[in-house]
């Protein structure tokens, strides 16, 4: 199990002057074209986890390794290359446009004086189309919907070219057609070779597109592995602690709970 | 791609710019008020000297005061991602006028003292906030830096409120009062050209970086997503800005509302991408600094305090801005 992408050993982190550790000793190793998602309750360390895995917070013990060296050995440059982040939500001060947003995914392949060219903006342009997003372009992003921001949001991480995308809650404000749509284009992704880690609130939308599950809850892994060994009823219950049940309908697990 | 007819108007606001210097080196009130004819130049030396030694440099500071101004505001603006703040804000301008203040009040009124202890006292007051903001056990580091800004600034303002109530009425009092008020008239070359380097290189530095700036804007995980150093990328731009700021302030003290209104006049006609923003602040601050100064040095016998103008123009704009709906989408 060493062989993957992304790699957790041991990993325990604590905010500065926080009392709590927000993850504990966790082992994970996420495999190179896989669609992993994060489930667990609030608090469970979710959200920290992906800024573990970003390399913008380091844990005080364990080492996590992206594709065979320290996460903290990458240049940032070469990084922001490599994986790219899609946050919950952004607020801008200023009305920069669609295009202006996305086009910002080049900047780790652009040096710091450098301005992009035509090559930048056609393949900011592409992740544009890509998202459904092509009679936005020109358009404020502070006129847009939350969902609409969250696939441009989406779009500016395609425009880094990564090879590790990571979600932080994808899903959480779009409606059911664009809810459709982002699990295409997350789907194109993981067949393009593109490895897929995302934190999610709903259990059934981990188990529509994800290939991996991993459990958590207080800052500890509870679970991992393949979709059907983890999205279980009685894991889940465990890890919410209420009860769950989980059925299938038409081939697609669904999470009862009340 | 940079629109084709954005880049046009940018050059457009550069040619227009370059007139009205050019226009500007012959208003006056010498040898009557208004213009002096250029065939004067050829017969004339006081003309000729008047040309060469003071309104060339006077012109020049005019326009770098501007440029210099609305880029700081631009890189302020965008970094801190608040549409109110502006260059002087991290206690530059009030550091400034206190060490104007001070040397006035202890030193005597030397140009060129004054100046050294308006920068002296500019990088100090930044310094100051920069120390609060690292100690500061509130917030994260853009709030406590706004912070430690507010916090310096009171401080140097109510010093400079004693420093005033030091001073003398009759000859310290309206020195200090005329150096707030803000002004080019005691420009030579001999005070501009020390400034020269600091104001250039900082210029270059925001002009070269602007498209990053854009980026710098984003919060902190997001940024470093995206494969950008925001703490030190961010020190990069704000030493450039401050120290720019810092270096016109002790030449031309107070000059209000410039960093402020022009960030926000070219991100309106041009957008919010710093690509265009940056170089048309940098334009429009200039031609309307360099358009105050004319009318400062033209309209009356005795000079109008060139900062009273741009307040009065500047105050005038911000107010049509913010009701026209141009920030009204703004988070």
């Amino acid at each position: 199990m060493l062989n993957g992408l992304l790699t957790f050993t041991d990993v325990s982190f604590t905010y500065p002057g926080g009392e709590r550790e927000v993850s504990r000793g966790i082992n994970l190793n996420v495999a190179p074209g896989t669609i992993t998602a994060i489930l667990g309750p609030n608090g469970a360390g979710k959200t920290t986890f992906l800024n573990l895995a970003l390399g913008w917070l380091q844990p005080q013990a364990g080492h996590i390794m992206f594709d065979g060296k320290t996460v903290e050995s990458w240049s940032r440059r070469e990084l922001g290359r490599q994986m790219a982040l899609v946050p919950q939500r952004e607020n801008s001060a200023f009305e920069h446009t669609v295009l202006e947003t996305v086009i910002l995914g080049r900047t780790p392949h652009l040096g710091l004086l450098e301005m992009p060219g035509n090559k930048d903006f056609a393949i900011a342009q592409a992740s544009i189309e890509q998202c459904g997003l092509a009679a936005f372009a020109t358009r404020s992003v502070n006129c847009l919907s939350g969902g609409e921001l969250q696939l441009v949001l989406l779009a500016r991480a395609l425009t880094q070219e990564p090879r590790l995308l990571l979600l932080d809650e994808p899903f959480s404000h779009l409606d059911l057609a664009n809810k459709s749509r982002l699990m295409q284009v997350i789907r194109t992704l993981a067949a393009n070779g593109v490895t897929i880690l995302m934190t999610t609130h709903e259990p059934e939308i981990a188990a529509a597109i994800a290939t991996h599950l991993v459990l958590m809850r207080e800052g500890r892994v509870q679970k991992i592995g393949e979709l059907h060994e983890v999205l279980t009823a009685p894991l889940l219950s465990e890890t919410y602690g209420i009860p769950v049940e989980v059925c299938e309908v038409r081939g697609r697990k669904v999470v009862l709970w009340c | 791609m940079l629109k084709p007819l954005k880049s046009h108007a940018i050059l457009l606001l550069g040619i227009g710019l370059l007139l009205l210097l050019f226009v500007s080196l012959f208003l006056g009130r010498y040898p009557e008020p208004y213009f002096m004819s250029p065939r004067l130049l050829q017969t004339d030396s006081m003309a000729w000297r008047l040309f060469c030694d003071l309104r060339l440099p006077r012109l020049i500071a005019a326009a770098l005061v501007g440029m210099t101004l609305a880029a700081a505001g631009t890189v302020f603006q965008t970094i801190f991602a608040n549409p109110l703040v502006e260059p002087g804000f991290l206690g530059v301008t009030p550091g400034a006028a206190f060490g104007a203040a001070f040397c006035i009040v202890f030193l005597g009124n030397q140009a060129v003292m004054v100046q050294i202890f308006a920068a002296g006292f500019a990088v100090s007051g930044l310094l100051l906030s920069y120390a609060l903001a690292t100690r500061m056990r509130y917030g994260g580091w853009i709030l406590r830096l706004v912070l430690a800004g507010i916090a310096v600034s009171a401080l140097f303002s109510s010093a400079l409120g004693i420093l005033k109530y030091l001073a003398d009425p009759l000859s310290q009092l309206p020195e200090i009062t005329f150096w707030l008020l803000g002004g080019l008239s005691g420009i030579t070359w001999g005070r501009l050209l020390p400034i020269l380097p600091v104001v250039i290189i900082s210029l270059v530095i925001m002009l070269l970086m602007r498209w990053r700036l854009n980026a710098l804007g984003l919060d902190d995980t997001t940024a470093f997503s995206l494969g950008l150093a925001p703490a030190r990328e961010r020190a990069i731009l704000l030493c450039a800005a401050v120290a720019a700021t810092a270096a016109v302030v002790s030449i031309a003290g107070m000059i209000g509302w410039v960093g402020l209104i022009i960030p926000h006049l070219a991100r309106r006609c041009f957008g919010a991408d710093c690509r265009q923003a940056m170089p048309a602040a940098m334009l429009m601050g200039a031609g309307l600094v360099v358009g105050c100064d004319d009318v400062a040095r033209c309209v009356m016998a005795s000079e109008i305090p060139l900062g009273i103008l741009t307040s009065l123009v500047g105050a005038t704009g911000f107010m049509v801005l913010m009701t026209s709906g141009a920030l009204q989408r703004a988070q």
